[in-house]
């Protein structure tokens, strides 16, 4: 019974019960790029704010607020802070604050630094929120939808498996050369050393391993040229969703129309 | 045969990627001064054209963004290494190791360029990683924004891209014949290893 409710899933498009989530995911980047483009028009860090606070409403919408929040924090609050305190302690300016030898801390800095940390702050927001509300099989699916060659799904679903697979096989490689006396410890020169020994047993034996896949795979009729099938599928944009994604890009493009005549 | 070619490049590209991924890590394993993570668009865009190199950079800066938001903003510069490493394969470079830390050199040069355009005009001069800092303690002292963009860019770039170049070399170098019949540049490495 277990198996044929799972087998059953597969049968109609993978759906979850968030609305937001549901989204085709072409959309879902639609209003989030459309969203982050208003802090290009509006030079106040404010507004930047305001739609950084707007995508975590959104992750809360979807259901995710727990999965986006922590790796958000993470990102922001290193590149944000950064991005600020560069600009604050070496951005030549009129104002003068306070300086002292190369420190240099004037007004212009400041609000310089306030405003790119706040538009780093919107990029975190539109990167972590596409990471945790889209999956990566979904994107591809989408985008051969609308006409992306099945070999780029491939090549981008493969990258973020090998990446995986090939930090589990470096731990694996790094003890194993430890063990046959190659330092990996001691002073710069050391470590440079041990670096090419670690590397390059990695990428040969990972590019051997892609000529037995290339045959592997078209023993399996991966570069036929006929249509292809999928395991998993999204459902058909609902009209709805169309109203909705083109409803938001016009309200953001009026906005910014205004932003600029105003 | 063609269609063989094909996809054997499929398969390599994502190595590429992965390569520059684990490569940038193992770099801060061993606690290295240096970044080392464009090793696979090197390499994979030295043996198998221009073409994959640009994919494989453009997939690695989408992937890397993910946990370094600020790369995004240099996908140029990441499809730029790979053309470059493509093209210079072609002429020749990578195949000794004289003309390889050339081939790095011009490539930090070119990339070094190009990166410190994107700061100039995108973050004011200022980097996005450590490069950021030290641009910002020579505009400090005194020099100009853009001439401390370009030192700060190049600099990094240039120190950064000729072991990058040097370590794509050893792995080409130890790369088996067989598969290098197979690969769109192979045969200038078979042509160049014969002699």
């Amino acid at each position: 019974m277990m198996d044929e409710t799972f087998i059953n899933s597969y049968r109609s498009p993978q759906l979850s019960k968030n609305w937001l989530l549901n989204l085709n995911p072409l959309n879902k980047i639609n209003i989030y790029i459309a969203l982050g483009l208003i802090t290009l028009f509006f030079q106040h860090w404010q507004v930047n704010v305001v739609i950084t606070l707007v995508f975590i409403l959104l992750a809360v919408a979807a259901g995710r607020f727990k999965s986006f929040i922590s790796p958000f924090l993470k990102l922001g609050l290193v590149i944000g802070p950064f991005f600020f305190i560069v600009r604050a302690i070496f951005w030549p300016g009129e104002n003068m604050i306070f300086n002292y030898g190369i420190i240099n801390i004037t007004q212009e800095g400041i609000d310089l630094g306030i405003q790119y940390a706040t538009i780093m702050l919107v990029v975190c927001g539109i990167l972590v929120l596409c990471t945790v509300t889209i999956k990566a099989e979904d994107l591809t699916y989408s985008l051969e939808k609308i006409g992306v060659p099945h070999n780029i799904s491939f090549m981008i679903l493969s990258s973020l498996q090998l990446i995986i697979d090939l930090k589990d096989k470096t731990n694996v490689i790094m003890d194993s050369q430890r063990s046959r006396g190659i330092e990996t410890e001691g002073n710069v020169f050391v470590r440079i050393k041990a670096f090419v020994p670690v590397l390059s047993p990695l990428f040969l034996g990972a590019i051997s391993g892609a000529e037995e896949k290339t045959i592997a795979m078209d023993a399996r009729a991966f570069s036929s040229a006929n249509p292809n099938t999928h395991l998993r599928f999204l459902r058909p944009t609902p009209a709805l969703e169309k109203i909705l994604v083109i409803l938001v890009d016009i309200l953001i493009l009026g906005l910014i129309i205004l932003g600029v005549v105003l | 045969m063609k269609n063989r070619n094909m996809g054997l490049l499929i398969f390599l590209i994502p190595i590429g990627v992965a390569v520059n991924f684990v490569g940038g890590q193992i770099a801060v394993l061993l606690k290295l001064p240096l970044f080392l993570d464009t090793i696979g668009t090197f390499t994979i865009g030295a043996i198998a054209g221009p073409f994959a190199g640009i994919l494989v950079g453009l997939l690695t800066c989408l992937s890397i963004s993910i946990t370094n938001p600020q790369s995004l903003f240099y996908v140029i510069n990441f499809m730029l290494m790979g053309l470059l490493a493509g093209y210079l394969a072609k002429k020749g470079f990578f195949t000794t190791v004289p003309k390889t830390i050339g081939a790095g050199a011009i490539m930090g040069l070119i990339v070094g360029i190009s990166g410190s355009l994107i700061s100039y005009f995108l973050f004011n001069g200022f980097g996005v990683s450590g490069t950021g800092v030290l641009g910002g303690i020579l505009m400090g002292s005194g020099v100009p924004v853009w001439a401390s963009a370009f030192i700060s860019n190049m600099s990094v770039d240039i120190i950064d891209k000729v072991p990058t170049a040097l370590v794509a070399y050893l792995i080409i170098r130890n790369i088996p014949q067989k598969t290098f019949v197979k690969l769109p540049n192979g045969n200038v490495f078979l042509n160049a290893y014969k002699k």
